[in-house]
Order: structure tokens, then sequence, then C-alpha cells
């Protein structure tokens, strides 16, 4: 597969997973306990995606997994602070 | 390019050779700096809200026979029996109601261990099962049951084909200080209805979503009983939902500018450095904007 069109595939399955994330946050409107488990499986799933794409890619470093953990804990907060 | 972005300010938003090709506001270090500001600003949020109590809150009128009404809807869409609103039941979901405000806790079980089942008998109201659903903070009875309908907890509950009687409580008053409706549903099983059955035990398990007490400090108890009617009583003030919101909001989109800047960038003067993928950061970003504006008032326990 050439990388270009390995990349288009990666944020397509990024996308499918956020996609998922919103549909579910929706459902379960009302249900703070089950929004909190959704909203920490989805920033885990962003950092295992960049670890992953990374990886494959030939660019993974020790600086870019900071970058992906610090990202998630950041957004995890901010939404969090809501639930 | 060095020429235009010089400026310390602009080195906060855009890649430039002086910050790196990166800007200031997405490095590390500036990302934990954005984590404190936030939870430095949410407690100043907190802190206000515990300060004027009254000022923020959420007050709905909801009518509770439309609640069983929908209840009964559920069930009979699942090919159960409808349940009948029982005085009893109904003065044990007032009391539980009131008990929650005046105890300023929201949670199954009061601080003092006073479990729901302890309202059932004060009423009067003998069970062979009974079953208890909360909720809070929302603007009318479809979303109340639909929240209760997507927990499988609730659900189980909502849809317990043993439950013969309801009991709706809804009640106005204020809980840490932030004004609030509760709702609460009692279903039960009265003992006459299974006297022929043989069993000498009681299933009085309640569904519980979450055994968290919230206990902070004594409630101001301004509780009153709601009657008919779906809409929205003017509030005392904003929701401290949308306060909250709008300060998470802020950062997200403080965040998505800078990436957004930062993808143009490198994807304009080609841009070659060790980072993680700019595209990747918006797309998590842009959900949790998603996630911020769909989130709704109210909760369910």
């Amino acid at each position: 597969m050439k990388r270009p069109l390995r990349h288009v595939f990666d944020y397509f399955i990024l996308s499918l997973f956020m996609s998922f994330a919103i549909i579910l946050i929706l459902i379960f409107n009302g249900n703070r306990t089950s929004q909190k488990i959704i909203l920490v499986s989805t920033s885990l799933l962003y950092v295992f995606w960049g670890i992953i794409h990374h990886r494959q890619d030939g660019s993974l470093h020790r600086k870019v997994i900071l970058e992906y953990v610090l990202y998630a804990i950041l957004g995890s907060v901010l939404v969090l602070g809501l639930l | 390019m060095d020429l235009v972005m010089a400026h310390p300010a602009l080195t906060l938003f855009f890649p430039h050779p002086h910050n790196n090709h990166k800007a200031k506001l997405l490095w590390p270090r500036s990302i934990v700096i954005l984590i404190g500001l936030f939870i430095m600003g949410r407690s100043i949020v907190d802190i206000t809200i515990g300060l004027l109590p009254g000022v923020l809150g959420y007050a709905s009128q909801i009518d509770p026979a439309k609640v069983i009404e929908i209840t009964n809807s559920e069930r009979l869409n699942a090919g159960l029996a409808a349940v009948r609103l029982d005085e009893d039941l109904n003065q044990a979901a007032l009391a539980k109601a009131a008990d929650m405000f005046a105890n300023n806790y929201w949670a199954h079980v009061s601080p003092q261990g006073t479990e729901p089942w302890s309202f059932i008998t004060t009423s009067g109201y003998k069970y062979q099962h009974a079953g208890e659903n909360l909720a809070r903070d929302f603007s009318n009875p479809r979303d109340i049951v639909a929240a209760w309908m997507a927990s499988p907890t609730h659900k189980k509950n909502l849809l317990d084909a043993r439950y013969k009687d309801i009991g709706i409580a809804v009640m106005d008053g204020y809980l840490n200080g932030v004004e609030t409706t509760i709702v609460v549903q009692m279903f039960g099983t009265p003992q006459s209805s299974v006297a022929r059955i043989a069993s000498d035990t009681v299933d009085a398990k309640p569904v519980q979503a979450s055994e968290k007490v919230i206990v902070e400090k004594p409630a101001v108890l301004e509780a009153k009983s709601v009657s008919a009617g779906e809409k929205i009583i003017p509030s005392a003030g904003i929701s401290p939902l949308d306060l909250t919101r709008s300060w998470s909001l802020a950062f997200v989109v403080l965040i998505l500018f800078a990436l957004s800047m930062d993808w143009l960038f490198v994807l304009r003067y080609n841009i070659i450095r060790i980072s993680g993928k700019t595209w990747a950061h918006l797309t998590y970003f842009a959900t949790l904007a998603a996630i911020l504006i769909i989130i709704k008032q109210g909760m369910i326990l």
C-alpha cells in the first residue's frame, strides 16, 4: 500500500472511532457514568491510534507519544469537567 | 516568514523558526499549563456556584402523569402490562425527593444510610419487589424516560414484568446551592398480588447507575411539589452546565485554532519535524467540541 493511501485509511479509521464516540454520547445522554466511560475510551483509542500510526509510519518517538498522551489528558479533563 | 512572524505573541499560534516550527501553545509544557488553567478556572466556577446559591440553577416543570404515560408506553411496546399509579408509592417518592433536598444528597442511599425501601415501607406500601429510578435537571419527561431506557440498569427496572404499581415525585429545590429539579420514580409489586406465591425472599435491590453520594453542605431547602405542565420555569440564573460548557469550549476552540494554523503552515511550507499528526489532533478536538455541544442538561441515577 502506498504511504499516502495508508494514511487516508488510518485517518478514516480515526474518524470512524470519533463519529462512533459522538453517536454513543448522544445515545447515553443523561447517563453520566456511561458518558465518562465513552470519553475515556475515546481518548485511550486516540493515543493508541497515534502510536500505531507513527509506528507504521516509522516516525514513532518518545516526544510524539508524550504529545498524544498530553492532548488526550487535556481533552479528557475538558469534557470530564462537564460530566 | 521570519519577518512576518517575529512577534512573540504570534509565535504562540503560528509555526516559526523561533518556536522550533511549532506554535508555542501546542508545546507539551503549554498543554500542561492549559490543564492547570482549566482546573483553576473550574474551581473558581464551582466556588462561585457554592457562594451564590440560586444565582446559578436549572429548574423545570415536569408533569408526573406524563412520565407515567411514557413509562407505560415503553412497557406496552415491550409486551408488558402497564403499571398503575399508587398513592402510597407516590408518597414514598415524594418523601425520598424531600429527603434528598433536606439532607443535600443525590443518591439511592442517603448519607445516613436510609435506603429507598425505608420510604416505601413508611408510606404504608407493603411490597414484594421494589425499584427506584432517579433523574435530575431534565427539561421534559420524554428525555428522562429516554435516558433511563438508554441505561441497562434503569431499563431493567422500567421494563420489569413483576412491577404492578408506580409512584412519581417531581420536586424543585436546591442541592449544593444549585437550583435543581429531581424526579423520583418508584416501582412496586404489592404483597397481596403475590400472596399465593410461596416465597420468603424479598427482592428489593435498587437499580443504581452509581453509588456515589454527593454531600457538600446543608442544602437551602425550598422544595416544592410540581404539578402538571411541561413548561420550563424561568430559572433564577444561568445553568451551571452552560457555564462550565462555555469554559471547556473556550479551551477547545483555542486549541482548534492553534492546530488549524499549525496544519496550514506545515502544509504551506512543507515543514518537517518530530511531531504528532496535526490532522489527527484536529479530528480528536473537533470530536470533543461536538461532544461538549451535544451533552444535555440532566442526569440519571
